[in-house]
């Protein structure tokens, strides 16, 4: 029998934010990070900020289709 | 007029359209009349696909389908069975309702981007994704998100990009996928996707163990029903969970 343990990073927003990695292009309000997934990738940002990201979004997706 | 000029003129007609040129009996004309019918009906059909699909050589089928003006009356059933290497907008905004099964054979197709976005389908048949390495907006929108309740994926290659591949499929239930995830994926906006389909999507996760970690990110919903074993599951084959 073998014991495993692991750390499991979780990221939590502050009230009213959103964690946004602008790579992947994802917003999530809660994160689970991978055993090596890089915790900087991440960011915190507002409301306003992540309806002005999808709004962009969505620019790029018309013009290209 | 009398009647044998009558019945020369009906033998003369059917002349006309069979393109021979022997006198013909009363007893020979119900078979030679069948005849022209059956040829005239199907000859418009293959015609239109043999040309369409290049006699079944067709395998570019961007745009193929495309457009609302396809409808599944003019569809219907394609002489030949449709394999594209090429799918790119394949569907997009059709009319078309439903593909009969065994008409599609996606198995060598290397890109389906935006292949059924904005589509009319009620019902989308086994998408084999052996060969390919692009969903970039596969399912994306539009109506999708009305019907679709139902994808089966087989054979995902861990190579495979899935950039906005399911955005708002909105009422997707049931994934049901084989295969290899590699890349980041992302079900953000299907909110009623089934559990079973959670479980069968984390079994797909490649072990990313040593690699780049990649990130699967679900609905707020769907994710604060995953279970303390399937996010350690996910984590531990270095997938973020977003």
């Amino acid at each position: 029998m073998k014991i495993e343990t692991y750390e499991q990073r979780i990221l939590i927003p502050d009230e009213s934010h959103w964690l946004y990695n602008a790579e992947a292009q994802i917003f999530s309000d809660k994160v689970y990070l991978g055993k090596t997934a890089d915790a900087s990738q991440w960011k915190e940002i507002t409301e306003e900020e992540k309806i002005k990201i999808e709004a962009s979004w969505e620019e790029k997706i018309d013009l290209n289709n | 007029m009398a009647l044998i000029n009558k019945l020369s003129a009906i033998g003369e007609a059917i002349r006309e359209k069979t393109g021979k040129e022997d006198l013909l009996t009363l007893d020979e004309m119900p078979a030679e009349i069948r005849d022209i019918e059956t040829g005239g009906d199907s000859s418009f059909y293959d015609d239109f696909w043999d040309s369409y699909l290049q006699n079944g050589e067709r395998t570019d089928y961007t745009n193929a389908f495309a457009g609302t003006y396809w409808t599944t009356n003019i569809f219907d059933t394609p002489k030949y069975v449709l394999k594209p290497t090429i799918a790119d907008r394949m569907f997009q905004s059709t009319g078309i309702t439903e593909i009969p099964d065994g008409v599609l054979d996606t198995s060598q197709c290397t890109n389906m981007n935006y292949m059924f976005q904005t589509t009319k389908m009620l019902k989308i048949p086994i998408i084999d994704c052996s060969n390919c390495t692009a969903l970039t907006n596969t399912f994306r929108e539009g109506y999708m998100q009305e019907s679709i309740t139902d994808i089966i994926l087989v054979n995902v290659r861990a190579d495979c990009t899935f950039s906005n591949t399911f955005y708002y499929t909105s009422n997707l239930v049931n994934l049901n996928i084989t295969g290899t995830i590699g890349q980041n994926i992302s079900f953000a906006q299907s909110s009623t996707l089934s559990s079973n389909s959670v479980q069968k999507i984390i079994d797909c996760l490649d072990d990313l163990t040593g690699t780049t970690a990649q990130t699967i990110t679900f609905h707020t919903a769907v994710k604060g029903n995953l279970s303390d074993a399937q996010i350690a599951t996910i984590t531990n084959k270095n997938w973020t969970l977003a």
